[in-house]
């Protein structure tokens, strides 16, 4: 079918003007019902998330040296477009952040609580990338990830498997 | 007319099966809670749904208030991809990406909705709902929404063209089966580069005083045809050709 005629529409009723009823229950959606149906859905609770944690990624470009008055560096750009690289993946994997948040060794932190289990990312001014989890007081697994988006992915599933298991 | 068509890349996000009850009062959260020993092999995750509310009174000096409750429990499959919710008011199954099949979503719907029945003892079902929501991602450049989508917001042509967002929601209702049909359109954060990415959330629901069981299942495929129409009425052709080839 053309583009056109696809496109080509009758008049909209709109029933409350028309004087026409609509059949079955009134239907009048509040704030709370909009609210209800993102609460309900696993994407736009995550899709959520992931719009909060690139607004708090962006936010970081307003850091100053000593934010933290420890001395620490703010996230350099370097370390803001990996972060932001590794959003992308997490957004592919479904697997929204907790937080996102400045790291005192200069860089951005990805984090993800679920329970007792804990796990980040965190992508440093360097450029390096280190991940971290455990459970509870457990001691931590800590290992570094290569740059290539292969290696992100396998990390992305390790965390998943500890925050699920 | 039945559409049944499924695409071999079909942009459907999350489908959601949602049934309301009303409860005797007596029921307790602890009973909710119970249905986790009966599936916890197949959803170990648990997590607690809370309901917050704020009042802010303006009277006199003025004051706020919050309040947070647990209304139910969300539980997840090891891989995150299916979540069943059970809450003091409903019920909802829901199955991420990627999407099998109705049938396949339906069955295991109807083995969990029967657990939730044994352990909340609903009095009755108010509402069932069928939701999808699909995630259309767009190759850049393109020339105009309206070539992929029949249902999208009108700009006077004396406004400016540009577009930097949108979010619409309609509420339409079903005459024939005396249901509505929510349908949100947003364009939301791409989801990779040199896409543009609009979701398509079609919430097809009935109210009633009081379903049966049956009744609620019946209803529910109903409701399937209904959302698989509107889909398909509010897409072109060339929206189509980014889902594949369609498949048996």
């Amino acid at each position: 079918m053309p583009l056109a005629t696809q496109n080509a529409r009758p008049p909209a009723i709109y029933l409350p003007l028309s004087g026409q009823e609509a059949e079955g229950p009134a239907f009048t959606p509040s704030l709370g019902d909009i609210r209800r149906a993102v609460e309900a859905s696993a994407y736009w609770r995550a899709l959520e998330a992931f719009v909060r944690a690139e607004a708090q990624l962006t936010e970081f470009s307003r850091l100053t040296a000593d934010w933290d008055s420890y001395g620490a560096e703010p996230p350099n750009a370097t370390a803001r477009e990996s972060a932001a690289q590794l959003l992308g993946i997490l957004r592919t994997s479904n697997l929204p952040p907790t937080r996102v948040v400045p790291s005192s060794e200069g860089g951005v932190g990805i984090c993800f609580v679920n329970g007792e289990a804990y796990a980040d990312i965190e992508s440093l001014n360097s450029g390096e990338l280190l991940a971290v989890m455990y459970t509870g007081t457990e001691e931590p697994q800590v290992w570094e990830i290569s740059q290539n988006e292969e290696s992100i992915k396998k990390a992305v599933e390790q965390i998943l498997d500890h925050l699920t298991s | 007319m039945a559409v049944h068509k499924h695409y071999a890349n079909a942009p459907i996000r999350e489908a959601l099966i949602d049934i309301r009850v009303e409860m005797l009062p007596d029921i307790k959260l602890s009973s909710l809670d119970e249905a986790y020993e009966l599936i916890r092999v197949d959803y170990p995750t648990r997590n607690e749904m809370k309901f917050v509310q704020s009042e802010i009174s303006l009277v006199g000096q003025g004051s706020t208030s919050t309040k947070q409750e647990i209304i139910g429990y969300r539980f997840s499959a090891q891989d995150g991809k299916q979540i069943v919710q059970t809450r003091l008011d409903g019920f909802t199954f829901s199955r991420l990406a990627p999407y099998e099949c109705w049938e396949a979503l339906r069955d295991e719907a109807k083995k969990l909705w029967s657990i939730y029945q044994g352990v909340a003892r609903p009095q009755k079902i108010t509402r069932v709902a069928v939701r999808y929501i699909n995630q259309i991602d767009i190759p850049l450049p393109m020339r105009d929404f309206k070539d992929f989508f029949r249902t999208f917001p009108d700009i006077s042509s004396d406004l400016p063209q540009e577009l930097g967002g949108f979010l619409m929601q309609l509420q339409i209702p079903q005459k024939d089966f005396a249901g509505m049909v929510v349908l949100t359109e947003a364009l939301v954060p791409p989801a990779r580069p040199n896409v543009a990415s609009t979701v398509l959330d079609i919430d097809v629901f009935k109210m009633k005083d009081d379903f049966g069981s049956d009744d609620a299942w019946n209803c529910l495929e109903v409701l399937r045809e209904r959302k698989n129409e509107i889909f398909e009425g509010c897409i072109t052709d060339k929206a189509r050709d980014l889902f594949g080839p369609i498949v048996m």
